[in-house]
């Protein structure tokens, strides 16, 4: 069974022109211990998902307009906000892109660490769940932790507060790990760092990862799957290593394209996709990138269906340059 | 952190010498003084005299002699710089000197005000944020809601009308027409003779219509500075890092959002003292309330300049200190804040 599945999730936003439908009918599923990489240009409504999933849609403008997520089975639409907050940091926990911001200034680390456990281990005792912090806080390679319990956030580094969150996203060992851009913040070598971290830690609990990100490098060390969204649609979800190799869709293949190669000659321009995102609310009928496709037909103004791991009337079968 | 407290409060004495400086010599340069008000005063009625008696010898009211021996007197035969080290002086034995208009130590005329001006100033202040504090984070939470509108509405209309005003219409209403409440004055005038809880039982009567007054205008600028306050510290990352963690949202916002939200009112928190000590003299006319704002403009009127630069002592020494208590309230609250 599939840890998180997302079946034709529909999100809205209550705007003045009425509820402008940001994410179509997007469906995903993420298998334990597996990692979906889900990337897309800003806007495209990846972090949105992410929201959705752990219920943390901005009130009261965020709405599910339709489809159905479910956790470990279980709805997370159809249940109780109780039973929703006994989910969340428990079975399913999130990893925030801004290190800088996502940790409450004005309260030591190690309050903001202990208040998962007072949430949901009532019955455990301070030493207990000081002594289940510092060892966490020496699984994600912090040293020295006792001391750092009472370093309010300022006092530490991003790369060492990105640290912390992943430390308090696995407290309770969830079956899904979210993060949403965990290391765009974060300096390059960091990054590396904390990508080895995310990668290791999930790999040795079996958690379901799933990770957001613009940045295909990123994919391409971390994620078993591929989920490639634009404009709130899923246009293309497959393996890792086919989907780099041969990119059926026209936009995936112009993302692809747009990344600097080492084999290419230099000095040359890098391709880019013409056009602009649209925003939401005006996306075109039917396939929502066919204003800025090469490939687009008449056909293309009808929604195209999902098979085999895309959502295009032309998926390219050759193999990419 | 203590350095910066210390070296702080040595700054005082410089600002505190820049002050007074400044209005001693101006006291001085403006023309009209406690003489020539008394001169006035002593013109006057002798001008009704002479207008009866039709005299031949009119003019000046009193000779060059008397004239200096009065400037004497007063000191104003001193050169200003002398005056002022003099007045300085003083000041650090705590002498005030005496009031022109009473003929009595400025301590003792400031002394009987004192009490007053503390009272309602600190039980305005306390109930200020008493009320500003929970009234803004209800209405965050509620925001566009009827509550937050209604509210809002309640809220403006005490920002806009002067408090005086506000005043004079409470009066009317509740001491006038109803009369729930005293017409004015701090306590009754039996008050010597009452018990204890009677005594403070007369005060808290006296002192409800003009809290009112004092705290409408207050009241819009604290709500809203905690109310968009406690908004913009929901919309932040680490709110939505603790629902992510599984707290409730009411959780979420006590013991996060609301501890981040009082940082803006703490900056304000020294400036409200100092500002609230030393009254409004048209409330304190209204209700007929002998405080601060009333002394020091009567003093103002009177040309009463001990009185005007004993005030001035007081109250630049309040907003000194007060202004070193907002940095330690915002140090208090925000860890971030280190002062080196």
């Amino acid at each position: 069974m599939s840890v998180l599945d997302v079946s034709e999730l529909s999100v809205g936003f209550a705007s003045e022109q009425g509820i402008l439908e940001v994410i179509s009918d997007l469906s995903l599923s993420i298998a334990p211990g597996e990692t979906l990489g889900l990337v897309g240009e800003s806007g495209c409504g990846k972090s949105l998902t992410a929201t959705a999933i752990m219920g943390l849609l901005p009130k009261p403008h965020g709405q599910i307009l339709g489809g159905d997520i479910r956790l470990l089975g279980e709805s997370l639409l159809t249940s109780t906000e109780a039973e929703r907050r006994q989910h969340r940091g428990q079975d399913m926990a999130m990893v925030f892109q801004e290190p800088m911001t996502a940790l409450n200034p004005v309260q030591p680390v190690g309050r903001q660490l202990a208040e998962i456990y007072q949430i949901h281990r009532p019955n455990w005792s301070t030493s207990q769940i000081q002594s289940r912090i510092v060892s966490n806080l020496k699984a994600v390679g912090i040293q020295d932790p006792e001391s750092r319990l009472s370093a309010y956030p300022h006092e530490l580094s991003g790369g060492m507060r990105q640290r912390i969150m992943i430390a308090m996203a696995l407290s309770l060992e969830p079956k899904l790990l979210i993060c949403d851009e965990p290391t765009t913040a974060l300096d390059v070598t960091i990054q590396a760092q904390v990508l080895d971290l995310i990668r290791n830690l999930t790999r040795e609990h079996g958690t379901a990862v799933l990770f957001i990100t613009h940045d295909l490098g990123v994919i391409a060390e971390l994620a078993d799957r591929v989920c490639v969204m634009y404009g709130g649609q899923r246009c293309e979800e497959r393996d890792v290593e086919a989907l780099f190799r041969a990119p059926l869709h026209p936009y995936t293949q112009g993302l692809l394209d747009s990344i600097p190669r080492l084999d290419h000659s230099p000095r040359t321009r890098l391709q880019t996709i013409d056009g602009q995102v649209p925003q939401a609310g005006q996306f075109p009928a039917g396939c929502r990138f066919r204003q800025r496709c090469t490939r687009a037909s008449a056909e293309c103004e009808a929604t195209p269906p999902f098979v085999d791991g895309v959502a295009c009337f032309h998926p390219r079968e050759t193999h990419h340059a | 952190m203590t350095a910066y407290f210390i070296r702080r409060m040595l700054l005082v004495i410089p600002t505190f010498i820049g002050i007074t400086l400044l209005v001693f010599v101006l006291t001085r340069l403006v023309p009209g003084g406690p003489i020539e008000r008394m001169m006035t005063e002593m013109q006057l009625a002798q001008e009704g005299v002479s207008q009866m008696q039709q005299g031949p010898e009119r003019g000046g009211v009193l000779n060059p002699a008397q004239l200096a021996s009065l400037e004497a007197y007063y000191g104003f035969d001193q050169p200003i710089a002398l005056a002022y080290v003099r007045w300085l002086g003083n000041v650090l034995t705590l002498d005030l000197g005496r009031s022109t208009r009473y003929n009595e130590p400025v301590w003792d005329i400031i002394a009987e005000r004192l009490p007053i001006s503390l009272y309602y100033g600190l039980t305005t202040l306390v109930l200020t944020y008493l009320v500003c504090i929970p009234l803004g984070i209800a209405k965050a939470l509620k925001h566009g809601e009827g509550f937050d509108h209604s509210s809002s509405a309640i809220v403006f209309i005490g920002y806009a009308v002067p408090g005086y005003i506000v005043g004079i219409a409470l009066l009317t209403a509740f001491a006038s027409e109803l009369e729930i409440f005293p017409l004015g004055g701090f306590t009754s005038e039996r008050f010597e003779e009452f018990t204890l809880i009677e005594q403070v039982q007369d005060i808290l009567w006296h002192s409800v219509l003009p809290l009112i007054s004092y705290m409408l205008g207050s009241f819009a600028v604290m709500t809203f500075m905690m109310k968009n306050s406690l908004m913009d510290q929901l919309a932040q990352d680490y709110v939505r890092t603790a629902l992510a963690k599984g707290l409730s949202f009411k959780d979420a916002v006590w013991k996060h959002a609301v501890r981040n939200s009082l940082i803006p009112l703490a900056t304000h928190f020294g400036n409200n003292i100092s500002v609230i000590l030393s009254g409004s003299f048209l409330i304190e006319t209204v209700f007929n309330i002998n405080g601060f704002g009333l002394l020091g403009y009567e003093s103002l009127l009177e040309r009463d300049y001990p009185v005007v630069m004993g005030i001035l002592v007081i109250s630049s020494l309040l907003f000194l200190i007060g202004n070193i208590l907002s940095d330690l309230c915002v140090a208090a609250v925000d860890p971030r804040v280190r002062f080196e």
